[in-house]
């Protein structure tokens, strides 16, 4: 019984980092139809500036945390401005492929600048049972920390794709780039700050992943398995990925609690090929209907 | 297809040849012999450490042709794009491993089960590809790497751990031995005859109805092409031969491990065909020459480098990741400016020559 409800509450802090990771896939991919397979590498830069900040450079614990996703955001800006603006229009494959030869870039610059060995962001606070739970399970500093800053940064994305003047220039470019376009919205500045907006979560998901257990080069896979609840959300839908995040967490924990460790990539692998083959468009998403 | 008149055919004979210039007869004539006697020339048994390294990489290059090849077929005629492509060399290589190293089978037996293996499971991830097309494939391939490297890993782990498996035995077929220069020889005859069955592939029926089906879809199915069955085909027929060149890795390699199968290496075979020109035989080859070259050549160069100076102990220290580095962005640089590939910029300097003296003319 105490492992069950280890399993349900420990699933939240998961779900909270699958979520700040899948809204980098699903903001990208909204708005400029790309999947960006270099999410996995833009985390781990994001949770090793924090980590450099913190350390090397002696910003306060705090500061450091907030301006390392700023960074990753000016890089995801930068990368997309460089790399992806003057290839927008040719098929999604090539920019998909764009996005691999990124990611190849980063993985082989993240080694040099920060070694291969994976590292703890020393934090100044103990990772202790901040709150206790009936039957002994437990929500840690830091795991309760990502679910504050993972509800705050969910329902920021939410206001400000609503409410915000800037935001529904971003769904109207999103829907119809040529006719957005045609109405005076700038379209590419929109789109690069798409890509800072987007990776911002990343990085804080990158820097959570970094306090609690560690930060380094294999943490990539985490980019790629945090597609499982994009996809189930339908790919498009930022409540769908939340939604889809703590499916994930619950399945991910359940499966390592019956298979043992080694079985958590595939698990979430296998949850991602099932709903592709049986729902393509997630549980949240529409069919697409093509025309002939 | 050129834009020099010359090379349009004009009757259905000139259509159906395989050389469409005597230039072209000659130039791969001196290829196979230059490829053919580059070993031989090579001193007796005692090779130098640096000719070995060339043999090695040679080696590599001719034998990743094969596997670029199968993948150009899947994504470049028909437009499947594949993640999967190490899922399937583990596939071979986990064959070789379950019935060459356990079993003890001989190594033709093998080769041939690997490559059914393989095309069996191609073939039985074929079918819910169909309802899947671009980014979802993408994803749904990558995903299916993971899951075979989990069986792959759950299938080593209690029988031989972390090592891997082994071959005790140099590779043998017919009474004879694999050296390093028979498996040289060996990769490129297959990277030779791949070229061949790619080429032809390409111009048959099922090359066709595979570039029918990469363009539209629908339209293909409108002119009565099964896509379907063309599509479970290509799935089959790349993943067999991907399959069967996984087992040949293993035999060469002699040793299987989980941890070799890295996805990198899948990114690393699409980054081949889209770096030399994607759907065309001569792009997958100068895209293996590129990617397995260009970081060669670097190595080469680093290690010719004083140890005592700065950039020799950078280099030598980074040199793997400053590879990756560099060839990252050689994939950008592609995609931006030659998207085509290397096969584009090999046609420009034909028709460059083929043109002079009125190469400055633009012929469109």
């Amino acid at each position: 019984m105490n492992e069950l409800a280890d399993i349900l509450v420990s699933a939240i802090p998961l779900a909270f980092q699958y979520m700040l990771i899948g809204i980098a896939w699903v903001v990208v991919f909204r708005a400029t139809g790309v999947l960006n397979f270099a999410t996995g590498q833009f985390l781990i830069v994001g949770a090793f500036i924090a980590y450099s900040l913190t350390t090397t450079w002696n910003f306060p614990f705090l500061l450091g945390l907030v301006i390392a996703p700023l960074v990753v955001g000016v890089i995801g800006m930068i990368s997309y401005v460089l790399l992806l603006k003057p290839i927008a229009g040719q098929p999604p494959f090539s920019q998909v492929i764009m996005t691999f030869g990124l990611s190849i870039m980063l993985a082989g610059a993240i080694p040099i600048i920060w070694g291969d060995a994976s590292v703890r962001i020393p934090a100044p606070v103990d990772n202790g049972r901040l709150i206790e739970l009936p039957m002994g399970a437990f929500w840690s500093t830091f795991g309760f920390a990502t679910m504050v800053v993972g509800s705050l940064v969910l329902g920021g994305i939410l206001l400000f794709l609503r409410k915000v003047r800037m935001g529904s220039q971003m769904e109207a470019a999103a829907e119809r780039p040529l006719l957005a376009s045609q109405s005076g919205i700038n379209i590419n500045r929109l789109f690069s700050i798409s890509w800072a907006l987007a990776l911002i979560p990343a990085a804080l998901g990158g820097i959570s992943v970094g306090l609690t257990t560690a930060v380094g080069p294999p943490l990539a896979v985490l980019g790629l398995r945090a597609l499982a609840p994009v996809i189930i959300g339908g790919l498009e839908s930022i409540p769908g990925v939340a939604i889809g995040s703590i499916i994930v967490a619950l399945f991910e924990n359940t499966a390592i609690l019956i298979f043992g460790s080694d079985a958590q990539d595939a698990a979430v692998f296998t949850l991602l090929l099932v709903v592709l083959i049986f729902r393509p468009y997630g549980i949240f998403g529409r069919a697409e209907v093509r025309r002939v | 297809m050129t834009s020099k008149p010359g090379y349009l055919s004009t009757d259905y004979r000139q259509e159906l040849t395989f050389y469409k210039t005597r230039l072209q007869r000659i130039v791969v004539a001196i290829g196979i012999v230059l490829l053919v006697f580059y070993p031989v020339r090579m001193g007796g048994a005692l090779l130098s450490p640096f000719q070995t390294r060339q043999l090695t990489i040679f080696t590599t290059i001719t034998a990743a042709i094969p596997v670029a090849l199968s993948l150009n077929l899947l994504t470049g005629l028909a437009g499947q794009v594949s993640l999967g492509t190490v899922a399937f060399l583990a596939v071979g290589a986990f064959s070789a491993a379950a019935l060459g190293v356990e079993q003890g089978l001989p190594m033709i037996v093998v080769l041939v089960s690997a490559t059914v293996i393989s095309g069996l499971v191609g073939a039985l991830v074929g079918l819910p590809a169909l309802r899947l097309r671009g980014l979802y494939l993408v994803v749904a391939t990558m995903a299916l790497h993971f899951l075979v490297i989990f069986f792959a890993r759950k299938y080593q782990d209690p029988r031989v751990g972390v090592a891997g498996f082994r071959f005790d035995q140099p590779a043998q077929m017919f009474g004879h031995t694999f050296g390093a220069k028979t498996w040289y020889l060996v990769m490129s005859a297959l990277a030779v005859l791949a070229t061949i069955a790619f080429v032809n592939l390409r111009r048959s029926r099922y090359g066709r109805a595979w570039m029918m089906i990469r363009e539209r879809e629908i339209a293909a199915e409108v002119l009565g092409i099964n896509v379907t069955r063309y599509k479970v085909l290509a799935f089959t027929v790349s993943s067999a031969a991907i399959g069967f060149m996984g087992a040949l890795f293993a035999y060469r390699l002699r040793t299987i491990q989980v941890e070799s199968f890295h996805l990198d290496v899948a990114i690393d075979y699409i980054a081949i065909i889209i770096i030399g020109g994607i759907g065309t035989a001569h792009g997958a080859i100068f895209g293996t020459a590129m990617v397995y070259g260009f970081p060669f050549l670097i190595t080469e160069f680093a290690i010719r480098l004083p140890r005592e100076s700065t950039v020799g102990q950078f280099l030598s220290s980074e040199i793997y990741n400053l590879n990756r580095v560099l060839y990252g962005l050689a994939i950008v640089l592609f995609l931006l400016f030659e998207p085509r590939g290397i096969a584009a910029i090999w046609e420009r300097i034909r028709t460059w020559f083929a043109l002079w003296p009125f190469s400055r003319e633009r012929v469109s």
